[in-house]
């Protein structure tokens, strides 16, 4: 009786196999994809994926600078993403296989034609991670795809770090089929160009390499950069926020910010630059009979980062004055994007209408049929609230033995500003 | 006519004794029956006896001789046994110089009740405490082949034996298995007496209780039960007796034999009684509650009942800080659980479940597997036998040629297996870290049943992934929950949950901080120690519990 139990538990492990093993050598790893609109109609997908055969294998000694990159990109069109997923199938001998997959990038012309079908094949088969960015581009997709960081070996590989250290708004798979679904904030994802690659070697640099008619190449490949943020309405894509249009946006949305904020002293042409260390904003709507109006409330701790000017970093009365100068910067910043997005754009993708719900949702229901009129008619009232917590290693600009401007002289030129 | 039959059986198995019908079973029963048949008076019948016994043994020595002007006497014994320097010196010396003949009082005069006058004489003159007497022809046997010189005299039907063992005893030296860094430095030897020694110096109470037993029909091996009385229930003392009194085998070289008959799980690949060469070891185990087993011939000393986690703790553990111990103590439970799981994890996250790997990691993967032959389960299998091939390897050659081994084992393995495409390099880093964690089992016994579980593992991870891997711990802790050892369960304290043990399974606890004695020497006195008391104030923590002394 045991024995033929333990024959049946060997008998079922012996016969039926490894029916779904499937060796690492047997996959084809997707990096990254993107959707371009296909020239005869229908889409193109790009797929760029590792050739590990190419990749030096650890371990092995002289190996040497391998001549091709250990990655190759395949396109293919069809009327859905599954149709082209399965004609690229039919050109490669290993399994496409997704669950590794950073970046999915969408080209600006099918952006605006809509990204909602094409993401459907993404959220319904089981192995791409829900993390995975989505970026849009503008012009064609795959350009993005053909080009290298030059800190990568693999095409697309990157772009994810890329968002991780640029300043825009991120948006993952997840995220974006959140805020898709839901009424009163629209989705953004970053915004990516192609730009021209830096100079590989330092004594070349600025000289543009068809002068000089070397064969060696003087300059790295062109590689994607982040370029400000495409703005969706719904899931069709309504435009984009330049560089520094986005800042107002990483402001009110709470994302990371890396850029500096740049504070000018006055007309004279000197300025200070300050770090972000934390910030929060708040949005509270606040409706009178005629209007609704959005209280921003934006708390930020910064760092002094460049005394450029020169000014006195020792007086209390100084630190508080770039508080203040500090504050009208950022409020500048929210208002430039505020009206980027109630203008031209008139797609509310800070969440004012998200706020409106939480704060007020018996309004909210009356509101939410015609939100998208009202947005471009919400008066923001803007509150910046901003402390200076350290100012670096040094206290006067090396070799001033004084500071440039003390307080008084700070007064002034800020004053003279106002005055004028 | 009861004395004649005795008579008959008694030369019927003489003849069969010296007949050529040599069955090993016939031979055995002759020399019982021999054996057992009381001493004859007369010296010459004795002496025949025994030669008859001890026919073409060449290590037999008969030596007749006369006490004084007295009755004739005989010496008889193995010589290469006994120390025939100290026979000459304190046992014949005197008896030739005719001592008990000199007329003194307590001197021997011949034709009165010589016997009882030459056990008397020998008790105030023979400087030997190594002395009894016997009237048993089988005892004389006995004793004569562990090594006591046989006194027969003329017209006594009882013999004087005296042990006077002269054979050569390895002298104790460091436990080679067991090494520690801070410890104890001795290790058991092959001589029984010599590692009974070895306990009782480190537990001097009479409560040490040392049990004589014998087992195996011809190696006669024997064998000490030790344990403190009134810490081990006598239940468990009875089992383990009756036990080894159920053993019939004709020999016993080894512990290892006693320990598979009287386990409990001979089917099972986990070993359920731990043995030990430290004396310092198995008197902590004395003291935790339970038994041992000394085999003579063995310097391995069995420890029973043992549970799962006894089998990761080394003794070491208590001479260091508690910090160190806890911290080496969870270094084993983890490299232990790669012993057991590194390779079939390896297989199942390569071979089903790539998305688990970081995207880098897998491009590195696929780059040192792309061109290699064989699937990687074939792979670990191949590569786990070749380690464990070079292992056994390693062990059975003498230590200069096992160290070429090891050399050309790693060259084999590590660089040329990998640079001819055969295997991959990650293959050889999983390899390599399972070997190496399978040498972090305190327990040579215990490590090497997770390393053969692990070839399972790994086939059932090649059909099943990470389901696999799942199923199979499933069935090994099923078969854990099942096991006892000496009705303690195998798992225990973990399951069943015993709070009050569990503290020495997860951390090592402060000597200091130990809580009551473990199951099931729990139930017979629970308290081991009294809390340490301040070194200010003297004073001990409040709500401590009296010590049962």
């Amino acid at each position: 009786m045991r024995s033929a139990l333990l024959i049946a538990l060997a008998a079922t492990g012996l016969l039926t196999g490894c029916w779904d093993r499937v060796e690492v050598s047997e996959l084809g790893v997707v990096i990254a994809a993107a959707i371009d609109k296909a020239e005869a109609g229908g889409i193109e997908l790009t797929v760029a994926l590792s050739v590990p055969a190419r990749i030096s294998p650890p371990g092995v000694l002289g190996g040497g600078p391998q001549t091709q990159p250990p990655a190759t990109t395949l396109a293919a069109q069809g009327r859905t993403v599954a149709e082209c997923v399965a004609r690229l199938q039919d050109a490669l001998p290993r399994r496409l296989y997704w669950a590794h997959i950073d970046a999915i990038v969408f080209g600006e012309e099918i952006a605006r034609e809509g990204i909602g079908p094409l993401l459907d094949f993404f959220q319904r088969i089981r192995e791409p991670r829900l993390r995975v960015s989505l970026l849009t581009v503008s012009g064609r997709a795959a350009d993005a795809l053909a080009v290298l960081l030059p800190f990568d070996e693999l095409p697309g590989a990157g772009l994810a770090d890329l968002l991780e250290q640029g300043t825009t708004i991120p948006s993952s798979l997840r995220e974006f089929s959140i805020l898709q679904a839901r009424a009163g904030v629209h989705p953004m994802t970053p915004h990516i160009a192609v730009e021209r690659g830096g100079a590989v070697e330092p004594g070349r640099l600025g000289v543009p390499a068809e002068d000089l008619g070397t064969e060696r190449a003087p300059h790295d490949p062109h590689h994607p950069a982040v370029h400000g943020a495409a703005v969706y309405r719904g899931h069709q894509l309504a435009g984009v926020l330049d560089e520094e249009q986005v800042l107002g946006a990483v402001w009110l949305l709470n994302a990371r910010r890396h850029a500096a904020i740049t504070v000018p002293i006055g007309r004279g042409g000197d300025y200070v630059s300050f770090r972000v260390l934390r910030f929060q904003s708040q949005l509270r709507p606040e409706f009178s009979e005629e209007a609704a109006g959005m209280r921003i409330r934006t708390t930020a701790l910064v760092e002094l980062i460049d005394n450029q000017a020169g000014i006195d970093v020792t007086d209390p009365r100084v630190w508080s004055l770039m508080e203040r100068e500090t504050a009208a910067v950022i409020a500048g910043e929210i208002r430039l994007a505020l009206s980027a997005l109630q203008g031209e754009l008139r797609t509310d993708a800070v969440g004012f209408g998200d706020a409106v719900r939480r704060a007020e949702p018996k309004r909210w229901e009356k509101l939410q049929g015609e939100w998208d009129a009202i947005f471009p008619r919400v008066q923001p009232a803007l509150e910046v609230e901003v402390s200076l917590r350290r100012t670096g290693l040094v206290t006067y600009p090396l070799g001033l033995g004084t500071p440039r401007l003390s307080y008084d002289e700070l007064r002034l030129r800020l004053d003279e500003e106002r005055d004028w | 006519m009861a004395p004649m039959a005795a008579l008959e059986s008694r030369l019927a198995a003489l003849r069969s004794v010296s007949s050529r019908a040599r069955r090993l079973h016939e031979l055995v029963a002759a020399t019982e029956t021999l054996a057992r048949s009381p001493l004859s008076p007369e010296l010459e019948t004795n002496l025949s006896h025994l030669g008859r016994l001890f026919d073409r043994c060449s290590d037999w020595a008969a030596h007749r001789f006369e006490i004084g002007e007295g009755p004739s006497a005989a010496v008889c014994f193995l010589d290469d046994l006994v120390d025939l320097e100290s026979l000459h010196d304190l046992v014949l010396k005197p008896l030739l110089a005719g001592g008990p003949a000199a007329g003194r009082e307590d001197g021997f005069r011949s034709g009165e009740a010589p016997y009882s006058s030459l056990c008397l004489w020998a008790r105030r003159r023979l400087p030997q405490t190594q002395m009894r007497e016997s009237a048993s022809l089988r005892d004389l046997v006995d004793a004569a082949l562990s090594a006591h010189v046989i006194l027969l005299v003329d017209g006594a039907d009882t013999a004087l034996l005296i042990e006077l063992p002269g054979y050569a005893i390895r002298s104790i030296s460091e436990p080679k298995i067991e090494p520690a860094i801070r410890g104890p430095r001795e290790g058991f030897v092959e001589d029984l007496s010599t590692n009974r020694i070895l306990l009782r110096r480190r537990v001097r109470t009479p409560l040490l209780k040392l049990e004589q037993m014998r087992v195996g029909r011809l190696t006669q091996t024997e064998l000490t039960l030790a344990y403190i009385d009134g810490l081990v229930p006598l239940a468990l003392i009875d089992e383990i007796k009756r036990r080894i009194g159920e053993i019939d085998i004709d020999g016993v070289l080894e512990g290892a034999y006693i320990e598979e008959f009287i386990e409990d799980h001979p089917d099972s690949p986990f070993p359920q009684l731990m043995n030990t060469e430290r004396p310092d070891a198995l008197a902590g185990h004395l003291l935790e509650g339970r038994a041992a087993i000394l085999v003579d011939g063995s310097p391995f000393a069995l420890v029973m009942p043992m549970t799962f986690w006894g089998f990761l703790q080394a003794a070491e553990d208590f001479y260091d800080r508690f910090y160190t111990g806890t911290a080496l103590r969870w270094i084993r439970y983890l490299f232990g659980s790669i012993a057991l799981l590194g390779p079939s994890i390896y297989v199942a996250v390569t071979t089903f479940h790539q998305e688990m790997l970081p995207t880098p990691l897998l491009f590195t993967l696929m780059a040192a597997r792309e061109g290699i032959p064989f699937p990687s389960v074939v792979e670990a299998i191949v590569m786990e036998a070749v380690f464990e091939a070079l292992r056994e390897a390693g062990v059975r050659l003498p230590v200069p040629v096992g160290q070429a081994v090891t050399i050309v084992g790693a060259l084999v393995i590590g660089q040329a297996a990998v640079q001819a495409g055969l295997v991959s390099a990650t293959m050889v880093i999983v390899v390599a870290a399972t070997g190496i964690a399978s040498f972090t089992f305190p327990r040579f016994n215990f490590g090497i049943a997770i390393r053969l579980i692990r070839f399972p593992m790994i086939l059932l991870s090649a059909t099943l992934g990470l389901f696999g891997i799942t199923i199979g711990l499933l069935a090994i802790l099923t078969h854990l929950c099942a096991m006892r050892s000496f009705g303690v369960p195998y798992l225990s304290p973990v399951s069943p949950l015993s709070l009050s043990d569990l503290a020495d399974v997860a951390v090592r606890p402060p000597i200091w901080a130990r809580g009551p004695r473990p199951r099931p020497a729990f139930r017979l006195n629970p308290a081991r120690q009294q809390p340490r008391p301040n070194p200010e104030t003297g004073r001990r923590p409040d709500g401590a519990q009296e010590g049962t002394k």
